[in-house]
């Protein structure tokens, strides 16, 4: 599949620190792509590099392949990036409105449908400045949506919003991606939420990608086991090493172990110990999370 | 490009701050006419040496028959009438070029290809036709004055067509300037200091520094742009009776505000380019 958004050694520097430096990104067409790291790693800068708010000191930005001259991008593009943009004393229509016109798309029925993608319909003349936070995102993410966008971009929009509102913002995206085909890069501290819809995630840490790996490689990677409670778990370990075969275990204190291989095959594994007569208390199968895996490549905490 | 000067006219028809700014225009050119038709100082004024020796009741009289639309438009393009049309406008444009950085819909627009040269060429655009708005008003509203004195309108239009194109110059080279200001800082309140006191002539006040210092051949006050355009005067105006020396004409002021705007436009262009928006 070929990248519809990629850079290659983009860097920008303030003075005599770097922002971001030498960041390599590839994003097929299609991807929901996650942009995950901690506060000033970078991600944000990111962002406005791809959004042409920001010149970049070095590096490039491709776009379907053809490098993009700053602040002539080739594809549509729509962006949310920090805080949302909006006029306040004007309605969420009349704020549409006014991009719509410049962009030529002011036609019957467009801000309608906008309106209703992010079911902001009722608002009528309420001014912007009365939305709560959530409207307020709803209608940025509404006005990035205007061009009919082929790339959208938008820069943690789920913070600070209720765990319902972020469902909301959460299954927007995800239909937005599948019925409009917007290719979307989502920046977010909440990786739980994130691993829940992004087919694609780069991790960024002191201003450089350190990875990128697709979901199906972040399930293959990412770290399980079968945690298993027993008062005989000298016993279940003896059983397991000889009858099964399997040496990469853990003991975790006088009852638990941790088996960290063939996780796949814990049916067999909790009907071996049954044959076997062990008495087993808890056994169930952990799969790390997304921010686990992020704190395992880099060290730290997302916050 | 059409797209983008449409949204911005319509922003600025929708904007408060052009109509405040037509009343206020109107407000004190309605003190100024009462003024006018009642102070007798006024009327000293522009009636011919001599008249002084006439009752108070005849001078005044006699002044009233002698305010034309000339003498009420040009007042508020000169120091006496505080430059007030200029200040007015470049308030305006204060507050409508930095709108889009203070409240961040500026940043909805990046991804519009071109999109600084289409922002830097629309508000420039939609700036010169506020100030033909502005202007159009006024004038109509001089007439309207005229009238109510009891006096035939006539408008020279050989005079006033000169003179009101010459202060527009002026007034797009203050935009250019506030302009770059808001291009470069990106605050609201750097666009309206820029505004005050470049409408406010302080510039005036370096110039009579340095002429003062003394190291230039020349007097760089002559060469201001808001002083020469203050001076500029239509026929028959407390402006041109008071001013001293030869009448300052458009061929002196059209040169500085046009180079003003052209120099601040490159300035804005290369600062687009280069100025990171900081949303």
């Amino acid at each position: 599949m070929s990248d519809l958004l990629s850079t290659a050694k983009l860097s920008k520097r303030y003075g005599k620190k770097f922002a971001l430096r030498d960041a390599d990104i590839h994003i097929p067409k299609g991807e929901i792509y996650g942009l995950i790291g901690r506060n000033g790693a970078g991600k944000t800068t990111l962002l406005k590099l791809i959004n042409s708010q920001i010149t970049a000191t070095s590096g490039q930005i491709f776009l379907n392949g053809e490098k993009m001259r700053f602040g002539v991008p080739t594809i549509r593009i729509g962006a949310l990036v920090e805080s949302p943009g909006l006029y306040p004393d004007c309605s969420a229509r009349e704020n549409l409105i006014y991009k719509a016109i410049a962009l030529g798309r002011n036609k019957p029925g467009h801000i309608d449908q906008l309106l209703r993608t992010v079911e902001l319909s009722d608002t009528g003349k309420k001014k912007a400045k009365q939305f709560s936070l959530g409207m307020k995102q709803r209608l940025a993410i509404a006005l990035a949506l205007v061009d009919d966008p082929e790339l959208l971009i938008l820069d943690e929009p789920i913070n600070g919003m209720d765990p319902q509102g972020i469902k909301d913002i959460r299954e927007m995206l995800v239909k937005i991606n599948r019925e409009m085909g917007a290719t979307i890069v989502i920046s977010s501290h909440i990786l739980d939420e994130l691993a829940k819809f992004a087919t694609r995630y780069g991790i960024i840490k002191d201003g450089q990608v350190l990875r990128e790996f697709t979901r199906e490689q972040l399930e293959q990677e990412n770290r399980s086991d079968i945690r298993i409670e027993s008062p005989q778990i000298a016993q279940v370990e003896a059983a397991l090493r000889e009858g099964m075969a399997l040496s990469h275990m853990q003991r975790q204190g006088d009852h638990t172990l941790l088996v960290q291989e063939e996780v796949e095959r814990h049916e067999q594994i909790s009907r071996f110990l049954f044959d076997r007569g062990l008495y087993v208390s808890q056994f169930y199968v952990r799969h790390e999370s997304l921010e686990e895996y992020f704190m395992g490549l880099t060290g730290g905490t997302v916050q | 490009m059409m797209q983008y000067l449409k949204m911005d006219i319509r922003r600025m028809l929708r904007t408060r701050g052009l109509y405040i700014g037509i009343l206020v225009s109107l407000f004190f050119l309605g003190i100024f006419s009462v003024a006018s038709y009642l102070v007798t100082g006024i009327a000293s004024e522009i009636m011919p040496a001599g008249s002084g020796a006439l009752p108070p009741t005849e001078l005044l009289v006699q002044a009233r028959k002698m305010m034309n639309v000339n003498y009420f438009l040009s007042f508020f393009f000169s120091m006496p009438g505080f430059r007030l049309l200029h200040m007015l406008l470049a308030l305006f444009a204060a507050g409508f070029l930095s709108k889009e950085h203070q409240t961040g819909y500026l940043k909805n627009m990046f991804s519009i290809p071109r999109m600084r040269e289409k922002w830097l060429v629309s508000k420039m655009i939609t700036l010169l036709l506020a100030s033909l708005l502005f202007y159009a008003v006024f004038l109509l509203a001089c007439v309207i004055t005229v009238m109510l004195f009891g006096n035939a309108v006539h408008i020279n239009w050989s005079d006033i067509g000169p003179f009101l194109g010459t202060q527009l110059t002026v007034d797009m080279a203050l935009f250019a300037l506030i302009m770059l200001a808001v291009t470069v800082i990106q605050s609201r309140t750097a666009a309206v200091v820029s505004a005050l006191m470049l409408s406010f002539n302080m510039q005036g006040l370096l110039y009579l520094l340095i002429d003062q210092i003394g190291f230039l051949p020349f007097k760089l006050r002559d060469y201001g742009m808001m002083n020469l355009a203050a001076q500029m005067s239509l026929p028959e105006t407390l402006t041109s009776i008071l001013t001293q020396g030869d009448p300052v004409t458009a061929s002196q002021v059209l040169p500085l505000s046009l180079g003003w705007f052209a120099v601040a436009l490159v300035f804005i262009w290369l600062a687009l380019r280069r100025v990171d928006y900081k949303g």
